[in-house]
């Protein structure tokens, strides 16, 4: 892995443009099939914004160099990986949480996916019922009354 | 005003329009005000209709009818409006929404189904279902009526069931599961349809459970791979047995046990090896609580190849005679995480020998070593050390790869070992914890003979 590393750039849906090394796209599955599909120097990417491709870029160069690093030879680069990815998540708002999700679906990075379902499942474990999820996510109940009584009754055991 | 003779005539839509839009339109003043209007208004239309006291009740009632559709048409847009708002704040598509629900605990993910009719229909998804963890539900009444209620919504998708509750004995006030009848032949149903498909099963601390149901059950599900029984008082020898028999698959197996029935030990330990000589996808083993000698730990290890992760916190028997023996025979062994936490005949002479073995390069693929205790080592005059002296020094010098662990008292601060992830690390110290607890009571009631009344 001597010769020079090849560099690839990135432009979002606003034109905010990222070179990253050829490695890091290849965390992407669906990137890393545009690349080989089509050896241009710039690839556009016209779903994801520059705020949330910032992002990606971001967690998949990481991601890459911890792997090339390490390989799984050394627990504690585990280690810092899950401790990266904590901080990473910990102080996004929901809504980047939800882009992401839908960027890290649409270019196929499993692992960032994972990552973002968790901390939004994480949320949702974290209130002590529905009314707390809805308000918690912004959602409002479009039950009727009768609905949302059966919906309760039914399931009635996970409800204090 | 029209007339009421013809109530059957259905209304263009551009009269019903107009209809409304002249109600919307009426003056917004107080609901007193407004409300008497309605009244002198309906009073005037029941007059020039007609004289007829039948025709006005039907004229009344007709407008009672309106109104109340009205008012439906209100609810419903109402609620149509609250789905758009919910579609606008949660964006992601349904098969995304699937897989975030498939990773809640399943009282999490009924109560997000009570949440919104769009969250329902994801929540009610077979994939949803995938992973059924009932542990943190606090209702236990009825549950294994749940459980098969969840088991069915999961179909074939089933893949996880984890059941009771980690936390243990303490404030088990609730009534415990059952596991009984109808959980087996859900399972078993169909030439085991459902039973096949499960790969992990996780029972805590459910008293009722008995050795009986647990060879049923595993007879049925002879494809899991990852098994972990928490709390079970029976007798082991018949359920290493059963394993043995029907599940060869099992790569992560943990039993974690409080009163082990230390008389029948020596054939549990055989049984134990056959089970694992029989399972060569056996990766990590943990056995919590148990009676097992030197010898039987000795076997065991050298029996499973591929082992990289074992745990025998709180043996009751081992000194660590056997690691000496180790040292030698898998000094190639893939053997990468060990821990022996609160382990009350463990020898600070052992773990010493431990640490000559790990610098003369046996054990190559160790990283990881525990041997903390809340009641510290036993030193080679028989009393209690809780300053053992390791060349840990050395051994960071030599062998940097490794981490040896020895906290006396055991400190539980946040060290960390790899099992399966975060989620089960915090469980398996959850269940270290109850059994140091313990601890103190059953010190000195298990001698080091060795019944083999074997009545299988």
């Amino acid at each position: 892995m001597e010769n020079e590393k090849k560099m690839i750039t990135l432009k979002s849906s606003d034109d905010v443009t990222f070179e990253v090394e050829e490695a890091v796209v290849l965390e992407s599955q669906f990137l890393s099939h545009l690349v080989q599909d089509c050896p241009a120097p710039e690839h556009k990417i016209k779903e994801v914004t520059g705020k949330i491709l910032s992002k990606v870029v971001e967690y998949c160069e990481k991601h890459v160099v911890v792997v090339v690093d390490g390989g799984d030879s050394s627990s504690s680069s585990g280690d810092d990986l899950k401790k990266w990815d904590d901080k990473f998540i910990k102080e996004m708002d929901l809504s980047t949480v939800y882009d992401l999700i839908a960027a890290a679906n649409y270019l196929n990075i499993q692992a960032l996916l994972d990552l973002m379902c968790q901390r939004v499942a994480d949320v949702i474990t974290a209130c002590k019922d529905h009314k707390e999820i809805r308000e918690t996510l912004g959602i409002v109940s479009d039950y009727t009354a009768e609905e949302e009584a059966e919906v309760l009754k039914e399931n009635e055991w996970a409800f204090d | 005003m029209d007339s009421p003779t013809s109530p059957a005539q259905f209304p263009s839509s551009v009269h019903a329009d107009s209809i409304v839009s002249s109600l919307l339109s009426f003056p917004d003043s107080s609901p007193i005000s407004n409300a008497f209007s309605f009244d002198g208004e309906l009073e005037k239309a029941l007059a020039s209709a007609s004289d007829d006291v039948f025709v006005q009740d039907s004229l009344l009632n007709r407008t009672t009818q309106l109104a109340s559709l009205l008012i439906d048409s209100t609810k419903r847009c109402f609620l149509k409006r609250a789905s758009a708002h919910n579609s606008n704040s949660w964006f992601l598509p349904t098969e995304l929404t699937i897989k975030i629900f498939s990773k809640l605990d399943t009282k999490s993910q009924m109560q997000a189904a009570a949440c919104c009719t769009m969250f329902n229909k994801c929540a009610m998804d077979r994939l949803s279902y995938a992973h059924i963890d009932l542990t943190t539900a606090t209702k236990q009444a009825d549950n294994a009526e749940v459980v098969c209620t969840m088991i069915q919504r999961a179909g074939k998708e089933l893949r996880s069931l984890k059941l009771g509750r980690v936390t243990g004995l303490d404030g088990f006030d609730c009534k415990p599961y059952l596991l009984n009848g109808p959980f087996i032949s859900l399972l078993s149903y169909n030439h085991g349809f459902l039973g096949t498909r499960l790969r992990s099963l996780r029972l805590y601390n459910i008293i009722a459970i008995d050795c009986n149901i647990l060879i049923k059950v595993f007879s049925v599900c002879p494809n899991l791979t990852d098994l972990r029984i928490v709390g079970l008082n029976c007798q082991f020898m018949h359920l290493f047995m059963t394993l043995a028999k029907n599940c060869h698959l099992i790569e992560h197996l943990c039993v974690g046990t409080y009163n082990p029935i230390g008389r029948r030990d020596a054939s549990t330990g055989s049984h134990l090896i056959k089970f694992v000589t029989k399972s060569p996808n056996l990766i990590s083993l943990t056995l919590i609580g148990f009676h097992l000698t030197n010898e039987v730990v000795r076997n065991l290890v050298e029996s499973c190849r591929k082992l990289k992760y074992l745990n025998l916190s709180r043996s009751l028997k081992i000194n660590g005679h056997f690691l000496r023996d180790l040292g030698n025979s898998c000094k190639e062994s893939p053997l990468k995480t060990l821990i022996m936490r609160n382990c009350q005949k463990l020898k600070e002479k052992e773990v010493l020998e431990l640490c000559n073995s790990l610098l003369k390069g046996n054990f190559k693929c160790i990283r990881h070593i525990d041997v903390s205790s809340n009641s510290g080592l036993v030193s080679d005059d028989g009393v209690r050390s809780y300053k053992p002296k390791f060349p840990l020094e050395k051994l960071k010098e030599e062998r940097p790869d490794v981490t040896l662990v020895a906290d006396f008292p055991l400190e539980r601060s946040g060290k960390r070992y790899h099992v399966w992830g975060e989620v089960d690390d915090e469980e398996l110290r959850k269940v270290e914890m109850m059994e140091a607890k313990n601890d103190e009571e059953d010190d000195d009631d298990d001698d080091e003979e060795f019944d083999d009344d074997d009545d299988v």
